[in-house]
Parts: structure tokens; C-alpha cells; sequence
């Protein structure tokens, strides 16, 4: 090859090698260090850093030896590209856009000038994959930025959720103090009517100590079962913080001391089928009973929309796996394919008497999935529908 | 700088426990060296294993080149990581610098020596490692043997370096289009090896097959393209899935030639080594020659014509060294290189020169 190919061939190669290091990443540091070490390394230089701006006195990223440098001590004319001479070493100065590409050499017989002349062909390339490195940097933290609102919205929606579990409970208040008048009723009753009985023999003067002693303990018998009403109720509407180890039976019990004057006075017979009435495990109690509580409702409202005679409501309680099923089967018509779809989701009602809120089967859903952890799911069946809830066991689990 | 040679390690120990010193030590592959066995003799002794040693004239598979040092060799555990701060780097004149030849990890590690090391440090060195090219435990301390290791070895005294190898266009320009560290994985978008055994095959008249890879390929290294016009020469030492394993990095991109060596330039090149660092030397004391084994795989039985003409330009300075995987060298000028298939020639002078 001739001198002159020869050195148009060093050029040609620096070029390409130089071009190939630029814009291999979107990652500032990592595509301007590639660039550096790639101009440092193929031209001899000792060091290379990138300034971001004109008047920034650190590099932004720095390769080779620390060597201090101040831009503001030169004098720049040219638009693309600068040589100087400092003490004993030569310093090219890339301009871009913003800031400067420095690479320093040692090398004092070294001609750097048409090194930088070459190294200033690639200005635009360099800006280009600098603004696109700046692009993506802008476009991840627009990104970070929506993470943060859609964290930010999700907890708004949990909290609203939390509200919504909260207004359901003060929802269904009004159903509760109906429930509380059926189930007052019968003791206040009796009662009143052992009372008056009482009043009569001590009107007849045909009171004796052993009569008193029963009617009053009858008495007392009533209170104590009034009592416990308010007791299940109040503990109904109080909030579980932590999950509880309750038994089986202790959560369909809860419900059933609720709602079983209610399904009485709409003739619906129940039957519990418990085959793990012992069986303890941890949950948050009210949450459950009020998803049982729901669903037994729903079912006493379709019971009546559809007229149903000899109306019934199996629970059946059992173990599969690693879970507890709970389910509501009633003979009171099933729901409509058009609508299964749609039952558990917000603001959903079929009820054109009661006008109902809607939120019932929704609430259901958010308790069991979001807080329990489980599933719930809905089919027909025979004449009916059945309810499936499944709540997985977790630690703590045990049989007594 | 005193230095010596001993048929084996035990035969240095003996001698050792006569003469209290710190000691560097270039153990030869073939030396039946365990370090497990010795090192509770090898106190004060600091050293690495390579294919070959040289001592006085001669290259030796077997035995141990002693020089005694004034300072205590630096060890870095780990050239995968950064080099810890404690260190001490700074005020060094010249430093040798013996690293684990087949680490991936060469080039980022000279790299970050390059930035710690003062601006006038002069270096050279070479890769430790055995001819069955499988990296092994061969940097070894008082304290232990290590892979992926570094032995950083300084001196007061003032080191003129020359660099050459000799080895000639064959084919180019190409482009390394893939590679990551030292797998050359594309030439010219096409398998590395499909490249390279086409023109390797076309010019030698022989075939590659599955046992004689190295036998071929030493004849034939690839030369990275600098703008200086000077060639580093990378030196394949196996195929894996098409690609060519090298010692040393091959950055991507880079413009490569296929080379080829005749005898008579290889041997041309090492004194042309000797003489570019002998001449600007003033009370040379010692001669380091760290050449590759692979020209000792190449010239054959030539390769002491190589060390008389190094010999011949030194008068009579002592030479020691050893045949490496791979070569160090800076001036000091810009970065520290790893080569492959050359020669460096080291020459150390007394401290008040």
C-alpha cells in the first residue's frame, strides 16, 4: 500500500471504529463511556471525560487519568471542534450541543490535530444519541412519575374500598334493626306474657314461691337471650384489625344468630351441613359472616321476587386442600345467563322492590378476594343458585 | 539486582533459608510444583508459574528464575473487582506486573491500573498460566495461590521498554462485526471461524480438524489495527460454537488483519525490542524478556536465536524472564496493552542512573 493509502486507510479505520462506539445505548453514562473509551483508546489518548454543560467545572462522566480542567480558561471560536496546547500535553475539545467531549494526550510529538478534525465529524451523531439517551431518560421518568399516581391511585382505591366495606355494614343497619325487632320480638312477648301471669296469681293471691322462682327464671332466661342479641350485633359491626382463629361453626352460627328470624318470618328453612364444625382457622370473622350475611339476604329477596314455595337454603361447610368452601345453595330460581356475569360487579341490582344498593355482591367480592385472599363464584344449579366461597387456610391452622 | 536459577523449587528453599530476602520467582510449567506442599518454606516468596522461564540465554521448561527483591510484591485477589484503595500505587518508577493470563478480565483490570498508576510509571509484564490453557491457581504470595489474580511488583529503578512481534499482513481489512471480551464471536458478519479457517486454510494448504486448532492457528494470529499503523496481535487458541477464543479483549468493531509470520521477521523483531529499549538505557542492570510461548511454538528451536539477538544487543546485562500468555507494556504515554505473539523487552537500570 502507498503512504498516502496508508494513512487514508488509519483514518477510514479510526472513523468507522469511533462511528461503530456511538449510540450503542440509551443509556447516557454507559453510551458516552463506550464512546470515550473507544475515541481514548483508538487515538492514545489518556484521559476522556464529558461535560454536560459549558459552565459544569466535573465531568459527568470521566475515563483515564483525573486531570483538572477548566473550559472557561480557553478561548473557544470554532463551533465544532478545539485544540490547545496545556503545559505538556494536547487537549481536544468535541462541542456539542450542551456541553464538550475532552480527551487529553500525552503524547506531545503526536499530531492531534486531524485526530480532531475526524473526532468533529461525528458532533451531529453524538448530539443525536445524546438527546436520545435524554429522550428515553425523560420518557422513564414520566413512567416513574405514573407508577407513583397509579400506586397512588390504587391506594385511593383501597381506601375507598375500606369505605365502601364500612358504608355497606351502616347500609344494611336498617335490615339489622328489622332483624333485631324479629328477633326481640318472641322474648319481649314472652316476657310480658309470663309477667302478666305473674300479675294475675298475685291478683288471685295464688302465687307461691316455687311458681315465682320459674316464671322469674323463664324471665331471666329471655333477658339473657335478648343479651346475647345485642352481643352478636355489636360485635357484627365491630372492625377487624387482625385475623382471628375462630371454629367453623362459630362464624356460621354468627350469621345464623343474625339473620335466622329473618328466614324464619320469609318461611325459608335452612340446614347446615358442617362437616368441619370443629375446625379452626384464621380470619377476619365479621368479614365472613357479613359475605354469608349477603348472600343469605340476596337469596331471602329472590325467594320472595320469585314467589317461591317451599323455599330452602343448604349451607354446606367443608375442607378442600388448602381451603374452606362455604357453600349457599337455595331453591329460589338461579340467575339469569344474561346477568351471571355481572352480579358481583359495583352498583349491580336486579331488586325492583327493595331497591337494592347494589353494592351487596360487589362488597362480597372485594371482602373475599381482596381482604380473605380467596374466591368467590357464582352458578346455577337444579332450581337455584349456589355461591361458592373459598378462603385458603393459612399458618395457624388447626383441628380441636 | 541479584538474580539466579534453580532446577526446582525445593532447591531455591534450600538456598533461601541461607540468605534472608524477599524474593519474586518465575516458576516453569513443568517444574513439579505444588504450592500446597511448599508453603510454609515460601515466606518472603512471591511469584507466578508460566509455560516457560528464561534465564541467561537459555528458556527453560523446568525450574525456578529467583530475583531479589527490595520491596514486597502487591498481590490483587480478585481483577475482577475494583483495586482496593490500600494499594499503594503512587511514586512508582517502573513496575512489573505478572497477572493471570487466561482471566476475562485483563483488559477492564489494566484499564483501572492505567487511572491509579502515576503518569510517568513505566510497565511491563505478562500473563501467567500453563500451556494446557486452563485457567488455574498460578499467582502465589506467602499466603496463598490465586486464578483471576495479579502480582504487582515495583522498583526505584528507572525501566526502558521496547515492544515488537514481527508478525506480517496476511489478509484485511476485516471487522470484528461480534465480539464480547476476549470471543471473537463475527468477522464480517459471518462465523468468526468460518472467516478464519478459510483464509488460514487457503494460504497453509492445511485442514483444519477437531485436534489441531493451535497447531495451525499459532502461525496465524489476528492483528487489531491502531492508528499509530502498529498492530496488536491477538492470538486464537480454540473454536467454541463457531466463535474464536483469544487471548486478550477484542473490542467490537475493531479492524483486524489476519497475519502471518515468517521466521526471520519474528526474530528481527525481538532485537529491534532490544535495541529500542537498550538505547535510551543508561547502567542497564537487568534485562526482563517477557515473550510469548507461542513464538517459542512458532520459531521452534529458533527461539534461542530469538534471546541470543536480545543477548547480543544488551552486551552483557543479565537477562531474565519468562514466556507468557500474553504480554504488558506501556510507555507511559498512553494506555497500558495487552499483547499477544510479542516480544517485550524490559531493560532495568540502576536506581542512580
Amino acid at each position: 500500500m502507498c503512504s498516502g493509502c496508508d494513512m487514508l486507510f488509519q483514518q477510514l479505520t479510526l472513523s468507522y471504529e469511533c462511528l461503530a462506539s456511538i449510540g450503542n445505548s440509551l443509556e447516557i453514562e454507559s453510551m458516552i463511556s463506550e464512546v470515550l473509551i473507544t475515541f481514548s483508546r483508538k487515538t492514545g489518548a489518556v484521559s476522556g471525560s464529558y461535560y454536560s454543560q459549558m459552565e459544569t467545572k466535573e465531568p459527568l462522566i470521566h475515563i483515564g487519568k483525573k486531570i483538572d480542567f477548566d473550559i472557561s480558561d480557553y478561548p473557544i471560536q470554532r463551533t465544532d471542534y478545539e485544540v490547545f496546547l496545556v503545559e505538556n500535553k494536547q487537549v481536544v475539545i468535541l462541542l456539542l450541543k450542551h456541553g464538550y467531549l475532552l480527551l487529553i494526550y500525552k503524547n506531545k510529538e503526536k499530531t492531534v490535530d486531524k485526530l480532531a478534525a475526524i473526532l468533529g465529524n461525528f458532533q451531529y451523531k453524538i448530539n443525536l444519541s445524546i438527546s436520545a439517551c435524554e429522550g428515553v431518560t425523560e420518557l422513564e421518568t414520566l413512567n416513574e412519575k405514573l407508577e407513583e399516581r397509579v400506586s397512588e391511585s390504587v391506594k385511593k382505591i383501597r381506601e375507598n374500598e375500606k369505605l365502601l366495606i364500612s358504608q355497606s355494614k351502616q347500609a344494611v343497619m336498617g335490615e339489622m334493626i328489622e332483624m333485631i325487632a324479629h328477633q326481640w320480638r318472641q322474648p319481649i312477648t314472652s316476657i310480658g306474657m309470663i309477667s302478666n301471669n305473674i300479675l294475675f296469681d298475685i291478683v288471685l293471691d295464688e302465687l307461691d314461691k316455687d311458681t315465682l322462682k320459674d316464671e322469674l327464671d323463664k324471665i331471666n332466661k329471655q333477658v339473657m337471650f335478648l343479651s346475647n342479641t345485642i352481643d352478636d350485633f355489636r360485635d357484627f359491626f365491630k372492625e377487624s384489625k387482625e385475623k382471628q382463629e375462630v371454629k367453623v361453626d362459630d362464624v356460621i352460627q354468627g350469621a345464623m344468630s343474625i339473620i335466622d328470624k329473618q328466614l324464619e318470618k320469609h318461611s325459608i328453612e335452612i340446614e347446615v351441613q358442617n362437616s368441619v364444625k370443629d375446625f379452626s382457622f384464621f380470619t377476619f370473622k365479621n368479614e365472613l359472616i357479613q359475605v354469608l350475611l349477603n348472600i343469605l339476604g340476596n337469596a331471602k329477596d329472590a325467594f320472595e321476587e320469585n314467589e317461591i314455595e317451599n323455599r330452602k337454603v343448604t349451607i354446606v361447610c367443608k375442607r378442600e386442600k388448602n381451603s374452606l368452601l362455604f357453600c349457599i345453595e337455595d331453591n329460589a330460581g338461579g340467575v339469569s345467563d344474561t346477568i351471571i356475569d355481572k352480579i358481583f360487579e359495583p352498583y349491580f341490582s336486579t331488586k325492583k322492590k327493595k331497591n337494592g344498593t347494589g353494592l351487596g355482591l360487589y362488597m362480597s367480592m372485594i371482602i373475599v378476594t381482596e381482604h380473605l385472599d380467596g374466591k368467590i363464584s357464582v352458578e346455577n344449579k337444579n332450581d337455584g343458585a349456589i355461591f361458592n366461597v373459598s378462603i385458603p387456610l393459612d399458618q395457624g391452622v388447626s383441628y380441636e | 539486582m541479584k538474580n539466579y536459577y534453580f532446577k526446582s523449587v525445593e532447591e531455591f528453599i534450600t538456598f533461601k533459608d541461607t540468605k534472608k530476602s524477599v524474593w519474586l520467582l518465575l516458576v516453569a510449567e513443568e517444574s513439579s510444583f505444588l504450592y500446597e506442599n511448599l508453603s510454609d518454606a515460601l515466606s518472603d516468596s512471591y511469584g507466578a508459574v508460566f509455560p516457560e522461564i528464561i534465564y541467561d540465554k537459555k528458556h527453560y521448561k523446568t525450574g525456578v528464575v529467583a530475583i531479589e527483591l527490595e520491596k514486597k510484591p502487591q498481590l490483587i485477589k480478585d481483577i475482577e473487582q475494583p483495586i482496593p484503595e490500600d494499594i499503594e500505587l503512587s511514586g512508582i518508577e517502573s513496575m512489573l506486573v505478572f497477572v493471570d493470563g487466561l482471566s476475562p478480565h485483563i483488559d477492564a483490570f489494566l484499564f483501572s491500573l492505567f487511572e491509579v498508576i502515576d503518569e510517568d510509571t513505566i510497565l511491563l509484564g505478562g500473563g501467567a498460566g500453563k500451556l494446557t490453557l486452563e485457567q488455574e491457581r498460578v499467582i502465589f504470595t506467602p499466603e496463598g495461590i490465586y486464578e483471576n489474580a495479579a502480582l504487582l511488583i515495583a522498583f526505584d529503578n528507572p525501566t526502558r521498554v521496547g515492544v515488537k512481534h514481527g508478525w506480517e499482513f496476511l489478509e484485511g481489512p476485516l471487522v470484528a462485526t461480534s465480539s464480547e471480551k476476549n470471543i471473537l464471536k463475527k468477522i464480517d458478519y459471518e462465523n468468526a471461524f468460518d472467516v478464519y479457517k478459510r483464509i488460514v486454510q487457503e494460504d497453509s494448504g492445511l485442514t483444519f480438524n477437531d485436534d489441531n486448532f493451535f497447531e495451525i492457528a499459532k502461525s496465524y494470529p489476528l492483528g487489531i489495527v491502531t492508528i499509530d499503523n502498529e498492530v496488536i496481535v491477538r492470538d486464537p487458541i480454540f473454536v467454541q460454537d463457531g466463535a474464536l477464543v483469544l487471548v486478550g479483549v477484542m473490542p467490537e468493531n475493531s479492524i483486524i488483519n489476519i497475519l502471518k509470520g515468517e521466521k526471520s521477521h519474528l526474530l528481527g523483531a525481538a532485537k529491534q525490542a532490544a535495541q529500542e529499549a537498550y538505547s535510551q538505557s543508561q547502567n542497564a542492570e537487568l534485562v526482563f524478556m517477557i515473550d510469548c510461548i507461542s513464538r517459542v511454538l512458532f520459531l521452534e528451536d529458533t527461539f534461542k536465536e530469538e534471546i541470543e539477538s536480545v543477548n547480543d544487543i544488551v552486551d552483557e546485562t543479565p537477562i531474565v524472564g519468562a514466556l507468557t500468555l500474553g504480554e504488558i507494556a506501556n510507555n507511559s504515554k498512553s494506555y497500558i496493552d495487552f499483547y499477544n505473539k510479542t516480544c517485550v523487552v524490559g531493560v532495568i537500570c540502576s536506581s542512580n542512573s
